[in-house]
């Protein structure tokens, strides 16, 4: 399937506000799961939560093969660094 | 043990046991890059010949302080001995393996032309959950 166009910084940005308006409602109060990755299907904006980036965006798949899914992790700007690396 | 050397241009270097979409495994010769959080780069050529699974995007900070998006895929290496699942990311550089990998390792390399690189398993309990 043909993936959606979507730049760095809107794709953080849905990562966020799927976080804020799906996620954090079922929390019911306890500890924000800073750190952990989630894992959104960027049509359907279904979304796993898991510890491990690899996890949430498999278990995400399992459910949705065709998903097209974007990880974020909770509380941080990028999922994570590679500072040896530029364009 | 994992076992490798450093090679001529002062990268330590391994080779990793990789499997193809056949459940064929294949040698990639990765350099140890601790800049990098995850667990392994690949080619784009390299991940299509092995058939590897398609996962997601996701952002990552690069040497500039931007922030750029890759693509990754799950692959299984054998790691210690045993099958391990890991993530990889596209890129075109030569393949890289990153701190991911080596978690509850040590890394042990002596730096000079050739020189030895050992990464041992850390005991259990010298873990920390991440």
């Amino acid at each position: 399937m043909t993936r959606r166009e979507i730049s760095a910084e809107d794709a953080e940005a849905f990562g966020k506000r799927v976080y804020e308006e799906k996620v954090r409602p079922t929390l019911n109060g306890t500890e924000e799961p800073i750190g952990h990755f989630l894992s959104v299907d960027l049509e359907s904006e279904d979304w796993e939560l898991d510890e491990s980036h690899l996890k949430a965006a498999l278990r995400l798949l399992e459910r949705r093969p065709d998903a097209d899914v974007f990880t974020v992790r909770v509380g941080y700007p990028t999922s994570g660094e590679w500072t040896n690396v530029n364009r | 043990m994992i076992s490798g050397i450093v090679s001529s241009t002062r990268w330590p270097t391994i080779s990793l046991l990789i499997l193809d979409v056949d459940g064929y495994e294949r040698e990639i010769e990765a350099r140890i890059d601790t800049g990098f959080s995850d667990d392994l780069t690949l080619p784009r050529s390299v991940i299509a010949r092995l058939g590897l699974k398609r996962v997601d995007r996701s952002n990552y900070r690069i040497g500039d302080n931007s922030t750029a998006t890759f693509s990754t895929y799950a692959a299984m290496i054998r790691w210690q001995g045993e099958l391990r699942q890991i993530i990889v990311l596209e890129s075109e550089v030569s393949p890289v393996l990153g701190v991911g990998l080596l978690w509850g390792n040590n890394l042990s390399v002596d730096f000079r032309h050739g020189g030895e690189v050992r990464i041992t398993e850390l005991e259990d309990g010298q873990v920390r959950k991440e």
